[in-house]
């Protein structure tokens, strides 16, 4: 296999070869992907497709097989420590702990990242209010709904101020307030200067908040650009829900396994 | 529709059995019926030697005899309420199927009192199956009067349940549906743990004391000014084989036992709503927030303490074993104002603590490592994982030496070395055993480990074996045999470094 090639420093994060296999199965097959500091990446694809594998292994949960990450110049392979210090990953199972309180969720967090408590705070504080979380501060997270979990656990993932943001389904079984008050809230940190990179299900969710798509499919890029250039390519007329089945109708028929 | 038909009453009460009944089944087949097999040989040999003594006697009604009945009965009671306390709260609040259930065509009140008898069943069938070699014994002997221990005992056991269904309405009406659950955990762990104080407590007196007290207690058996007749003896009657006894006894347990299941029934039915929205702890709400206090090392510590303290199971379970230390403490301190030890029990004591020391981490280890409810943000964090390792280990036997301090401070007003050679001992055993659980325990959530409640093969054999090498190993060094203990301890140091070779590798 030849070597693959540097990692782009000048990007939030910067995929060469990135490869993953469990078994025979191979699950991402010799990624390159770019993203650009300050835009929201939505990484599209069917079920199975290498997507959350993609993103774990970003994150450091999931060793790779062989190939490059790299986050903001920081080579991800080489010092996980120093990727993981500016990088949040929000699964789409939230990661919280029953018996703790969102207050006391978040303190530990904040902990983990070396957040002063201070700081740390004030910015809990400040989450809390700006989810509407702030009257159950004091609740421990197993009487959470899906949407007050989702919640906190996305206050836990900003509570550090991470340049990348990685949410996988952030959206999924929420209802329409409280997806609308993740998406402001999201649309508002790309404002501020963080990249976030999500996985969707939900086309229109890409459409509305993306900068850029990629879509996945069988462990590999197979368009990526923004939802203009795609339309472009797939023949006026054509919407995204279109463009991305035409895209994925190889890996539909043959259904990997999630 | 029949009561067995599907969907009626006994259908539902068969689900409640089996629900009651149903464990997890790691064993093979044949491994589990060889189980049984001893189990049942030896139930049954007990049973036999019991009713060989048994059969020998006429049970005879009088008032000493009924007296001792009476202490013994009450003794099992105990038990048997405890049992029923934990399976009514079990029952009540932590199987989480109320909503499927009450969502049913069953009404409220038809799953309550299904419930109530399920628990009635589950405390009965455990006792009638530890005197069932008894029972079968004493009929293969034509001891026919003895057999009204069966009827008796199951009569004892409705009342236990009436009066732990009784327990938990009170609990429930004064404490709150939360704290019950840790109330009856707590409660049920020191009836569970009087049987084992009942039988050493003869160890909290001195030995001239002890048989002051058993003259005293036989002397004031014998005074006792109760008739025979009395209602007060009606169990003891009713188990020593007097008919009218056992007929008026067990119509008066089902009696009550009904009142308690139709109570409990309409008490839950109307608190459903309650119990199923049993969830958030909610507070007074406060505008002002508590500070934040940082460090990884004391985030993660901070963190396994709360979810330790806020965990009734476990906190239960630590309790029992923490209950089963008091002989030993007794001991030393009777002892040490004696000055009444000699260097073996020094020795003996020394051990002890390091081993229950070593116990109490593994318990918590297993739950600091293992029940890890968010494994992803952990290895997420910016942070080694050897560092999370070293947090959990410390959260797990800083509150154990704490306790083994207290030991170890006992045995040191006797003999200042075996109190060095205790703490040092307690402290090694109790890392050692930590350590196994980090090296060879898989984590899993929490919520699981109820439906999964074991530990690793390797990491129980590993810390059974460091543990009973670091035990040895005090022992001898308190007893003023520190050379020798060098043999225990490199063999402790030898299992750990083999343990550690072969640690569990991350993903």
């Amino acid at each position: 296999m030849n070597a693959p090639a540097a990692i782009n420093p000048a990007a939030a994060l910067s995929l060469r070869g990135l490869t993953k296999s469990f078994g025979e199965k191979r699950a991402v097959r010799s990624l390159d992907l770019d993203v650009r500091a300050g835009e929201l990446y939505a990484l599209l694809g069917p079920n199975g497709a290498g997507k959350t594998t993609t993103l774990r292994m970003v994150a450091g949960l999931l060793k790779a097989d062989g190939g490059g990450i790299g986050i903001f110049g920081v080579d991800a392979i080489a010092d996980p420590k120093g990727a993981k210090r500016i990088t949040a990953w929000l699964p789409d199972e939230p990661m919280l702990y029953d018996k703790l309180t969102a207050w006391e969720y978040l303190e530990f967090v904040a902990g983990l990242w070396g957040v002063p408590p201070k700081v740390a705070k004030a910015r809990a504080q400040e989450l809390l209010e700006l989810l509407d979380l702030w009257q159950h501060k004091d609740e421990r997270c197993e009487g959470f709904s899906r949407g007050m979990k989702q919640k906190a656990a996305l206050a836990g993932a900003l509570i550090h101020e991470p340049k990348l943001l990685m949410l996988d389904e952030p959206l999924t079984g929420l209802d329409a307030a409280i997806a609308r008050q993740v998406k402001d809230l999201l649309q508002q940190r790309v404002r501020d200067g963080a990249t976030i990179i999500l996985t969707t299900h939900i086309l229109e969710v890409a459409e509305r908040m993306a900068h850029r798509i990629g879509i996945i499919t069988d462990g590999a890029l197979v368009a990526e650009g923004t939802l203009g250039e795609l339309q472009a390519r797939a023949g006026a007329g054509m919407s995204l829900e279109d463009v991305f089945l035409q895209l994925t109708a190889g890996a539909r028929q043959s259904e990997p396994a999630a | 529709m029949t009561l067995r038909s599907f969907g009626g009453f006994l259908f539902l009460l068969g689900h409640e059995i089996r629900l009651a009944f149903r464990t997890r089944h790691d064993a093979q087949r044949g491994a589990r019926l060889a189980m049984l097999a001893f189990l049942g040989l030896v139930i049954f040999g007990i049973g036999w030697l019991a009713a060989s003594a048994l059969s020998k006697f006429e049970p005879s009604l009088t008032p000493p005899v009924l007296i001792a009945a009476t202490a013994g009965i009450a003794f099992v009671a105990t038990l048997m309420l405890g049992h029923a306390l934990i399976a009514a709260t079990d029952a009540v609040y932590t199987r989480g199927d109320l909503d499927l259930l009450l969502s049913s065509p069953f009404s409220p009140w038809t799953v309550m009192t299904v419930r109530a008898l399920g628990v009635a069943v589950q405390v009965a069938t455990t006792y009638v199956v530890m005197i069932s070699g008894l029972f079968v014994s004493l009929a293969i002997m034509g001891a026919w009067k003895w057999l009204a221990i069966g009827p008796a005992l199951i009569g004892l056991a409705l009342l236990a349940t009436g009066g732990g269904l009784f327990a938990a309405m009170l609990l429930f009406a004064t404490i709150g549906p939360r704290a019950t659950r840790v109330a009856a955990q707590v409660i049920g762990a020191f009836v569970g743990a009087s049987i084992f104080l009942g039988f050493q407590s003869q160890h909290f007196l001195r030995r001239d004391e002890r048989a002051d007290a058993a003259n005293a207690i036989f002397e004031r058996a014998l005074d006792v000014d109760i008739p025979a007749d009395s209602l007060l003896f009606l169990p003891a009657r009713a188990f020593l084989g007097d008919t009218q006894a056992l007929l008026a006894w067990t119509f008066a347990a089902a009696l009550l036992f009904a009142v308690a299941a139709y109570w409990f029934s309409r008490r839950f039915t109307a608190d459903a709503a309650a119990i199923l929205a049993l969830g958030p702890k909610r507070r007074a709400f406060s505008a002002r927030a508590r500070a934040f206090r940082g460090g990884v090392m004391a985030s993660i510590v901070r963190k396994e303490w709360r979810l330790i303290s806020r965990d009734p199971v476990l906190l239960s379970q630590i309790l029992l074993q923490l209950i089963y230390m008091l002989p030993l403490v007794f001991i030393i301190f009777r002892s040490s104002g004696d000055g009444g030890l000699n260097a073996g029990m020094y020795g003996l004591m020394g051990g002890a603590i390091a081993a229950i020391s070593a116990s109490l981490a593994a318990s918590l280890i297993w739950i600091t490592v293992s029940a890890e409810d968010a494994p992803d943000l952990v290895t997420a964090a910016p942070v080694d994982r050897r560092a999370i390792e070293r947090g959990k280990l410390i959260a797990a036997v800083a509150p154990v030496l704490a306790l083994a301090a207290l030991g170890a401070a006992g045995l040191g007003r006797i003999d200042t070395m075996a109190g060095v050679w205790t703490i040092l001992g307690a402290t090694t055993a109790s890392f050692s055993a930590g350590l196994v659980g980090v090296w060879h325990q898989e984590p899993g959530a929490r919520k699981d480990f109820r439906r999964r409640p074991r530990p690793s093969w390797t990491a129980q054999l590993g810390q059974a074996f460091v543990t009973m090498s670091w035990a040895g190993a005090t022992g001898l060094a308190a007893s003023g045999l520190a050379a020798l203990a060098i043999i225990p301890a490199v063999i402790a140091l030898g299992v750990l470094l083999a343990l550690g070779e072969s640690r569990r590798k991350p993903a």
